[in-house]
């Protein structure tokens, strides 16, 4: 559990990346969460703004990964407490802290490390079940950033607790 | 009107229905269109584990847009508010736009906050750019089915800076399907998220979440969805078979198309041109591939 001074200090360290933070004006209405597609798999933006107003750190953890980020609770709160930016931040600051995100982030970054984007363009089938790609549709190549030496290293000096120092 | 595209991602490399769509459509309807050069993620997919990643890939798209001079048009949903919200920070906050700008120096990219570069959407090209009286005549075949719109969230919200539409009551989308003779109207779950940012999570729970919204819209008379993000199709669209089999339930089957599909289609384009027989839906119920 944090102390009310604890609290304050992260959400300042929060902010130096999302500004838009404001998890102490929520008064608790429940307007995100009675909107959220989420809920089901125990996202719940009121409870998560609560646990995290009251120190409860750890107890935030469960139900921030099933959040999809459609930002439908910070368009309807009606005090701009934010509850997806607060998701937000706890999620980065969750991985800063050496926990694993879920499989399919690493994946993604993976991938952009090496091919500049999520996954290299797939062949995909069409109605007369032939598979086409991006050539066979007529499609041009888009290429990668110019410099990808540059791009990699950038990438692995900001996200160095997520990726290997180097590709095997 | 001239714009630089930026593809991203989903378009490029899987959802290519829209990039053909695209391309074909908008120099028929005055817009010269040039790829951005080079092809990168935008940041947006790994921003939930690493927000500087993602300012750092957001700024460099936005640092080449600006070394080309031109507006940028982004048919991606989540690319468009990436762009747009890396703008808006690099804007306000002087120690980011310094520290992207140091790494950005071995690219030879730099990000300019004093001159900030227009950032399009596909509706804003064509309900505020092309507008609906030239999409009007444009038009050779209306389109004579009812389609239920989904604008995707990201190109609604947050508030914090400007977006497509308004967040609560859009009306864009549905006055170019107007434009080109379809019918549409409001329907209660017309703002609801595909979950498409929970898939890497809760793939079963997005399945059934975009099945609900299928199964709804069919239900309140619609004969087609339409959407403009390659996320949301991905959802709608191409997961059908797989919505059925978690949802057990053969009822899932709507034909869901891009707005520019649609589009192309009332200009009389031959629907194969427009990528159609790539929808993996059921888009042959309403037009003959």
């Amino acid at each position: 559990m944090l102390t009310l001074n604890e609290t304050d200090r992260l959400l300042e360290e929060l902010r130096e990346s999302i500004a838009t933070l404001t998890p102490s004006v929520c008064y608790s209405c429940a307007r995100c969460s009675s909107g959220c597609v989420m809920v089901e798999a125990g996202c719940i933006p009121h409870s998560i703004i609560q646990l995290f107003r009251l120190g409860l750190l750890k107890e935030t953890e469960k139900g921030l990964w099933p959040c999809c980020q459609c930002l439908k609770c910070d368009a309807r709160c009606p005090q701009d407490a934010r509850p997806a930016m607060l998701i937000l931040a706890l999620r980065n600051l969750l991985v800063a802290r050496g926990h694993a995100p879920p499989k399919g982030y690493i994946v993604m970054l993976e991938n952009i490390v090496r091919h500049a984007t999520i996954q290299p363009p797939q062949e995909v089938m069409n109605k007369d079940f032939d598979f086409v790609s991006r050539a066979t549709l007529g499609l041009p190549e888009l290429g990668k950033p110019t410099n990808m030496d540059a791009f990699r290293r950038n990438l692995r000096k900001i996200a160095s607790n997520l990726l290997e120092a180097e590709e095997k | 009107m001239k714009y630089t595209v930026f593809w991203g991602c989903m378009i490029a490399t899987v959802e290519y229905g829209y990039e053909i769509s695209v391309r074909e459509v908008f120099p028929r309807l005055g817009v010269e269109l040039t790829d951005l050069g080079w092809n990168a993620c935008c940041g947006y997919p790994i921003m939930q584990v690493n927000n500087k990643a993602w300012l750092y890939l957001a700024s460099r798209i936005l640092a080449e847009a600006q070394r080309l001079g031109i507006p940028l048009f982004v048919p991606c949903n989540g690319c468009h508010i990436s762009l747009c919200e890396a703008q808006h920070i690099l804007i306000e906050r002087d120690e980011l736009a310094a520290w992207v700008n140091e790494l950005l120096k071995e690219e030879e990219l730099r990000f300019n906050p004093s001159k900030p570069i227009k950032v399009l959407h596909t509706i804003e090209v064509l309900h505020d750019e092309i507008g609906l009286e030239n999409l009007k005549k444009a038009v050779v075949k209306p389109l004579s089915f009812k389609v239920a719109c989904h604008y995707g969230c990201h190109i609604l919200r947050p508030s914090d800076f400007p977006r497509v539409d308004d967040a609560e009551n859009p009306s864009k989308m549905e006055a170019i399907l107007e434009a080109i003779g379809a019918k549409t109207s409001d329907y209660p779950e017309r703002l609801e998220c595909c979950g498409a940012g929970a898939n890497v999570v809760e793939p079963e729970l997005v399945a059934r979440l975009c099945g609900w919204k299928l199964k709804v819209v069919k239900a309140r008379g619609f004969d087609a969805m339409v959407t403009s993000c390659p996320a949301c199709q991905a959802n709608y669209d191409a997961k059908q078979d797989a919505i059925r089999q978690i949802m057990n339930d053969p009822d899932v089957s709507l034909p869901v198309f891009y707005l520019t599909q649609l589009v192309g289609l009332a200009m009389g384009i031959e629907p194969r041109k427009l990528g159609l027989d790539l929808n993996k839906s059921p888009v042959e119920s309403l037009i003959n591939l």
